[in-house]
């Protein structure tokens, strides 16, 4: 602080603190909306305080489903499962391919070399969102709908990640190759003993933000899973708000809701300071 | 920017590119390149040969009023969402930065919205708004504002933009808070000495400078706006009521989905691609971050 | 241990030739300098030594084996970084066990060989250290380290004491010299500063714009220097160069002074000369024995001595000389000098090579 003006610095509390409270206050809402019965989320007002129902809310929900709200959708157990499985299947496998592509490129001179750069790059600038039929009818093809395979490999090319790990390559001093080459190591034992574990700092961060990436898809599993076992927690959920007026349990679906955004909020509130640190850098 | 020491391999890099290459190709420049033939050709109707009909499936996009009525709703619904969203989280970012004590803290609990996928934000703020359980609605009903979402086109719109702020919150605030911090101290201390005050400090002095961070963010929220909201346009409205919410990659997904009309599916998607391939130049050209290679 | 052969090397980028052909044989157990200016060459020399760089033309020879086309790690060397190139997440001892690791050499030996190094440079209680968490002469000790557990033929330091402060740098050197004293391996060491060079050296390579100007023990390129710019590089203060003329009479002119030279040079009086003096070799002198003036405009005093920065003759030709720290002289001042006929060194006015 350059001047001591208290008012100043209380008012910068102040603010700080009502944003808090503004970006809290929906999910505390849905936190006190878990807790209570069918009858008491019939009309509003709903109460402001939790009610005496969370852990047969929960329970019902985790091992159940939401019943008649539930649009078909299987246990929340069973679909954040798959959620999970989602996340870490594409958080593992964008890190594992876009690290050998980006160690490719970096340390090794062949022809087409810029031209697979470009390929990469171009990822960028297709999302899913632009080219929703005719993916489809290629995972169809492929036999991939209601998959685990279908809902993550077309989704591991990742040209951020590539460019993140080429970036940072590109920082390891010229000499420790060659300082590996001196003590003997060929180019798979060097990436093996010296690259990825220098790197740990990087695939940490990226972990963080594929791993929310692959929980939080939404338009892919819509598209590709028929199959309810293959359904996951966050497309399921909006499914629930469609029908939910009519079937009335607000206090089911809110624990969905709940649910759904709890591992990824946790994994980025613990790896806080590499999630952040990737985040910044990812953009470079 | 390259590297002086490289290894020697005629096999080894093709095999390290070759899984990234293959989903690439199977699964973006492919289905691109389908998009791109289909947004020329119109299907014969019962599966018969597709015909060549040059731009027409654009010019029929374009005389559209549905689809000219759903850009505008994206234009309105982006610039919102972009301007709100970067307002809010730069004030954040600015007190947070002012004070010292509890700054973690603070950080902690403004960036945990980023985990929270926006089809889920979207649930949440649905709730609170909801007609019939939703307090927010409550309250304003007795303001008596009369509010229904799901009859009034205005409010649906208002709902989503307050959503899609809300989980693109966080994302804005960790690049202003970084930017902020990274501005150096001493600056601030010689404004500070040439006599100007925090506020004119902040114009003169600590904005310019937070301007490249500023210009990212401005044609990352554009992106996040066009096509990362489909979840919340799903999840809260289906576009309704009476197509005022329905941006444009709703309107995609609507139309190749549930009309099942595939030249103009893909024209829209054609359209949409251009779009991103505009935002992603300018983001490379213009922001000093570009590409080396 | 072995020999180094280095025949007619050369070395290109493309079209742009930076090495000229580099004939030097170098004998089991030597330690040879290889100093020069930096981007004269001679870390593109050690490199190609190394195996890093490939050799455009010619050949190295190991012991008696050509190794143009061996990876490094088969040319039996060892080599000290610059930057230490230590690996930043393994610890001291992992960064010494790397290399003989690979080669897949027992654990006993490994541990025998780090802990014996280790005992030489006096690493012992930093085994479990990463390189975070040393100082910078510890570092560089450890690059050392690494190098020495390998026990291999050849020695190769690319500069390896020019992170270190003065001070460090001046410790490393005798440590490095002893080390040889003990080992006795083929060591070539690349640097830019001549005080190291003189001080390790066996023999020097002094090297300019990618060709060996001189090949020769210390005392030999400080004595003799076969050209201007071995002279000027070798020496502290730089060698002065004065524009001179040969006389008809063994003698040569400088500055409108008629100088004797020791050992009389063929050549037609009047051809054009570079005469070189260095600054300690100018001696004062008194009326009698004098043979220039000097007109002094700085002086600097370093404590043991003085230097005295001046003119002689016409405005043009500026003298520094290196005077015992007792003589007293001022701005303004006239002194007068003498200079030895055997410490005159005459060079060729045109090419710079000795005559």
């Amino acid at each position: 602080m350059i001047e001591n003006r208290p008012w100043l610095t209380f008012l910068s509390h102040a603010i700080v603190l009502l944003g808090i409270v503004v970006v809290a206050f929906p999910v505390y809402i849905t936190f006190v909306a878990s807790t209570h019965d069918q009858v008491t989320l019939l009309q509003a007002p709903i109460p402001m305080l939790p009610g005496d129902h969370m852990v047969e809310n929960y329970r019902q929900v985790l091992f159940e489903g939401v019943g008649a709200a539930s649009a078909g959708a299987p246990p929340v157990l069973l679909m954040m499962f798959n959620s999970l499985i989602m996340a870490v299947v594409i958080a593992v496998g964008k890190i594992a391919i876009s690290i050998i592509a980006a160690y490719a490129i970096v340390y090794f001179r062949f022809p087409l070399r810029m031209t697979f750069f470009w390929m990469i790059f171009i990822t960028l600038m297709l999302p899913v969102e632009v080219r929703i039929l005719p993916t489809y009818e290629v995972v169809a093809n492929l036999g991939m709908l209601n998959s685990y395979a279908g809902l993550t490999i077309p989704l591991i090319a990742s040209a951020t990640a590539t460019f993140l790990f080429r970036q940072f390559f590109l920082t390891v001093p010229d000499e420790l190759t060659e300082a590996a080459r001196i003590d003997g190591a060929g180019p798979l034992r060097f990436f093996w003993d010296v690259l990825l574990p220098l790197s740990r700092t990087s695939i940490a961060a990226l972990f963080v933000i594929q791993f929310i990436y692959g929980w939080n898809q939404y338009l892919w599993p819509l598209l590709i899973t028929t199959d309810e076992s293959y359904y996951t927690v966050v497309m399921a959920i909006s499914r629930m708000m469609n029908v939910v007026d009519a079937a009335a349990s607000w206090n089911l679906v809110m624990t969905c809701t709940l649910l759904a955004m709890i591992p990824p909020v946790i994994v980025v509130v613990l790896m806080q300071h590499w999630f952040v640190k990737g985040l910044v850098e990812t953009e470079k | 920017m390259e590297k002086r020491v490289v290894f020697k391999g005629k096999l080894l890099p093709y095999l390290l590119v070759a899984p990234q290459i293959a989903v690439t190709l199977i699964f973006f420049i492919w289905p691109a390149a389908q998009a791109l033939k289909q947004s020329v050709f119109i299907e014969g109707a019962f599966g018969g040969n597709a015909q060549f009909v040059w731009l027409d499936n654009f010019i029929e996009l374009f005389s559209d009023p549905g689809y000219l009525h759903s850009a505008r709703v994206t234009v309105v619904f982006s610039a919102a969402v972009t301007f709100f969203g970067l307002a809010i989280a730069l004030l954040l970012a600015v007190m947070a930065d002012r004070v010292i004590r509890g700054a973690t803290v603070y950080k902690t609990l403004l960036i945990w919205p980023y985990a929270v996928a926006p089809a889920v934000a979207g649930v949440l703020w649905g709730f609170l708004f909801n007609p019939t359980v939703g307090n927010l609605a409550y309250i304003l009903n007795k303001l008596g504002y009369d509010w229904n979402y799901f009859v009034n086109g205005g409010q649906a719109l208002v709902l989503v933009i307050i959503a899609a702020c809300w989980s693109q919150i966080s994302y804005n605030f960790i690049f202003f808070l970084a930017g902020l911090q990274s501005i150096p101290r001493s600056l601030i201390e010689a404004a500070a000495i040439d006599g100007a005050g925090p506020g004119r400090r902040f114009w003169t002095i600590v904005f310019p400078l937070l301007s490249p961070t500023t210009f990212f963010l401005l044609v990352v929220n554009v992106v996040h706006a066009f096509f990362q909201t489909f979840g919340i346009i799903h999840a809260v409205t289906q576009g309704g009521p009476a197509n005022a919410t329905e941006i444009l990659v709703f309107k995609v997904y609507n139309d190749g989905f549930r009309g099942l009309d595939l030249g103009g599916s893909a024209a829209q998607s054609v359209v949409l691609m251009i779009i991103v391939i505009a935002l992603t130049v300018l983001q490379f050209r213009f922001i000093e971050r570009r590409v080396h290679y | 241990m072995a020999g180094v052969s280095i025949r007619s090397v050369k070395k290109s980028y493309g079209e742009i030739e930076v090495i000229h052909g580099i004939d030097c044989e170098i004998a089991d157990g030597e330690f040879i300098v290889i100093l020069g200016p930096s981007g004269c060459g001679k870390s593109t020399l050690l490199r190609m030594i190394a195996g890093l760089e490939e050799i455009t033309a010619g050949e190295i020879a190991i012991d008696g084996r050509v190794v143009n086309d061996l990876e490094p790690k088969d040319r039996d060397i060892a080599m000290v970084f610059q930057n230490y190139a230590l690996y930043p997440h393994m610890t001291v001892y992992d960064n010494m066990a790397y290399g003989l690791r690979i080669r897949g050499m027992s654990k006993a030996e490994i541990d025998m060989r780090v802990k014996k190094a280790a005992a030489i440079l006096e690493l012992d209680g930093l085994l479990a250290r990463k390189p975070r968490q040393l100082s910078g002469g510890q570092r560089q000790r450890v690059a050392m380290g690494r190098a020495l557990v390998r026990e291999p033929s050849v020695f190769l330091f690319d500069e390896p004491l020019s992170n270190l402060d003065a001070k460090l740098r001046v410790q490393m050197r005798i440590e490095i010299r002893r080390l040889h004293q003990t080992l006795k391996t083929t060591s070539i060491y690349v640097t830019h500063d001549q005080v190291e060079a003189m001080t390790l050296a066996d023999r020097l390579i002094v090297m300019n714009a990618g060709r060996a100007e001189q090949i020769g023990s210390p005392m030999e390129v400080y004595a003799r220097p076969a050209t201007t710019f071995v002279a000027g590089f070798i020496g502290s203060p730089a060698m002065n160069m004065l524009p001179g003329r040969l006389g008809d009479d063994g003698t040569v002119e400088v500055a409108g002074v008629r100088l004797p030279v020791a050992a009389p040079v063929a050549g037609t009086a009047g051809r054009p000369v570079t005469v070189g003096m260095r600054p300690e070799h100018i001696a004062r002198a008194d009326q009698g024995t004098r043979t220039f003036d000097l007109h002094v405009d700085v002086v600097e005093t370093l404590g043991a001595d003085t230097l005295v920065h001046g003119r002689i003759g016409g405005a043009g030709n500026e003298l520094i000389v290196r005077l015992p720290g007792s003589v007293t002289t001022g701005p303004g001042d006239v002194v007068p000098l003498a200079v030895a006929p055997q410490n005159l060194h005459l060079f060729d006015a045109e090419t710079g090579a000795r005559l």
